[in-house]
């Protein structure tokens, strides 16, 4: 797996999070991807049954997904936060909210590891399902003010 | 006289929070429509006129590009103003947009971002 792209991962990721969900990626100084670990295709995930993902696909060039995984705390917040409210949104919502950052990490990611003027089509954020049989271009872990979130890029680009 | 404005995003949440930073500009709003895809913004653009319309890029059924086209080759919308409002970053295809839009906000945007294009597109608010 290449550092940078993990690196690239992990900065877009934590990005969008801040923007888009207002949640900040904790800094964590043995790690040179300030705050995120990068994962080996075969590490086991630290919670993998405790974590949801929303998937994003592209098409273009070249194609793959963007999975976005967080655990239910860290979902529930990031819904509150772009909702602007506090009172526990309801499950499709958080799920909404999740595909959403899924989709602007994607969008954002895509021009930054492949040829800026290329094209692609995003579908709308779906549910993870089971994982593709390939093994991650790249993936992060990220711990964000409590809670923890994975990001996975399959297929496409190097 | 107010504003009449259509969100155009698949994201229920994304269009929740467009709506709300829209009524943080200060600008008067006659009315706010949603429509989760191009096919159901052209729906509501048949039974009413709005001033504005923020359109995302990816969006099943019908994709913001058909309907930013669509709109712009029917005289009943040509003077309507549209922003993008996308995570669209492909150089090829904002240069393709960029003619037929007056704005383009970028996701992730601050409140701040989204408020000031619209103020640029529509106006200043009428606040002190």
């Amino acid at each position: 797996m290449s550092v940078d792209l993990a690196r690239v991962l992990a900065e877009t990721a934590g990005s969008a999070f801040e923007q888009l969900a207002f949640l900040m990626v904790d800094p964590d100084p043995a790690d040179p991807a300030d705050g995120a670990a990068a994962l080996e295709p075969t590490q086991p995930r630290v919670m993998p049954d405790a974590l949801r993902g929303m998937v994003v696909r592209f098409r273009g060039p070249t194609h793959g997904s963007l999975v976005v995984r967080a655990d239910p705390g860290l979902m529930r917040t990031i819904a509150e936060n772009i909702l602007g409210e506090t009172d526990d949104p309801e499950p499709s919502l958080q799920l909404d909210a999740l595909g959403e950052v899924a989709n602007v990490i994607c969008g954002n990611l895509l021009p930054l590891v492949d040829d800026p003027a290329a094209e692609y089509r995003l579908d709308s954020p779906l549910m993870e399902a089971d994982e593709p049989p390939i093994p991650p271009r790249a993936s992060v872990r990220l711990s964000i003010e409590g809670g923890v979130a994975e990001v996975i890029l399959y297929g496409a680009v190097q | 006289m107010g504003l009449r404005v259509l969100v155009v995003d698949d994201s229920a949440v994304m269009r929740h929070l467009i709506c709300r930073t829209l009524r943080l500009t200060g600008l008067t709003w006659d009315r706010m429509e949603e429509a989760g895809d191009g096919a159901v913004a052209l729906a509501a653009l048949a039974e009413s006129s709005f001033d504005l319309a923020l359109v995302d890029i990816n969006m099943p059924v019908m994709d913001g590009e058909e309907l930013i086209n669509r709109l712009r080759s029917d005289a009943r919308h040509r003077d309507m103003a549209v922003l993008v409002v996308s995570t669209e970053s492909g150089q090829t295809r904002l240069a393709r947009l960029t003619p037929k839009v007056e704005g383009f906000v970028h996701k992730p945007f601050s409140p701040e971002q989204l408020l000031d294009q619209i103020t640029l597109m529509m106006g200043v608010p009428d606040v002190c």
